[in-house]
């Protein structure tokens, strides 16, 4: 598995830009996924499961301004900032450690969930708790 | 195994593969002889793509009659015709096709027409900018 090689500081602001995708069943043919305006985006970054007491999520929403933006004009770009500071969600309730991974969800309004993976994306440190 | 239309039966025949995660990715070529009964918009020889709605990699998918689909997008390029229709269900869980009531935005019904149609994963890039 290949190692994470973005940096981030638990407490401290952070943005990330996802391309989601379809592939068939061999892993080809990659379409940009599409995301209608109905549809609600979340990021599922790593929580503070280690914590106590433990963090049992830590989830940006496209359903609160500012967090997570889908670009309409971009099929399958969505882009999300992670807030600084402790509250939930936020940069401040990550796990701490390497090769962490993200979730991306779109739920449609039909109930349906589409569930995006990304192993091994980021390493996440706390220099003032190391 | 099969699907229904117009009251005749007819077979879907299913090909698998080990999937990196575990499992397997099982897609039906689906062989369509008569959508009288509504499959409008697919032609002759072009396929149309489901994205699976991936609950969870590593379980079979096994796709039964008694459940419908509706088109999420339909995309046009160089001649080949791309429709991605959902929900067609979960990873993991009994679903079904059942070609009736497929509908494509105005497209026109053939009959005759041959089908292939993939179950698709979902795969995801991330950039992140600290």
């Amino acid at each position: 598995m290949a190692k994470a090689t973005n940096n981030v500081i638990r407490g401290q602001t952070f943005k990330g830009l996802c391309h989601l995708k379809t592939v068939n069943a061999a892993g080809q043919n990659a379409q940009p996924y599409v995301v209608v305006p109905s549809d609600v985006v979340t990021v599922h970054l790593p929580p503070d499961s280690k914590a106590v007491p433990p963090v049992a999520n830590n989830i940006l929403s496209s359903a609160i301004s500012g967090q997570v933006t889908p670009n309409f004009g971009i099929p399958g770009d969505v882009a999300f900032v992670c807030p600084a500071g402790a509250g939930n969600p936020g940069s401040g309730q990550m796990l701490v450690g390497t090769n962490l991974g993200i979730d991306v969800r779109v739920l449609h309004l039909d109930g349906t969930v589409d569930i995006f993976e990304a192993a091994s994306v980021i390493n996440v440190a706390d220099p003032l708790n190391p | 195994m099969g699907f229904a239309v117009g009251g005749q039966a007819y077979p879907i025949n299913y090909v698998a593969e080990p999937e990196a995660t575990g499992g397997a990715r099982i897609w039906p070529q689906m062989e369509v002889f008569d959508v009288s009964a509504g499959f409008p918009g697919v032609s002759l020889g072009k396929t149309a793509l489901i994205p699976v709605k991936n609950g969870s990699y590593g379980a079979s998918f096994v796709p039964v009659t008694g459940h419908s689909y509706h088109v999420a997008t339909d995309v046009f390029t160089d001649n080949t015709y791309t429709a991605l229709l959902g929900p067609p269900g979960r990873m993991g869980t009994t679903e079904s096709v059942q070609c009736g009531l497929i509908t494509v935005p105005g497209a026109t019904v053939i009959v005759g027409a041959q089908i292939d149609i993939e179950i698709q994963g979902f795969e995801m890039d991330i950039e992140i900018e600290c």
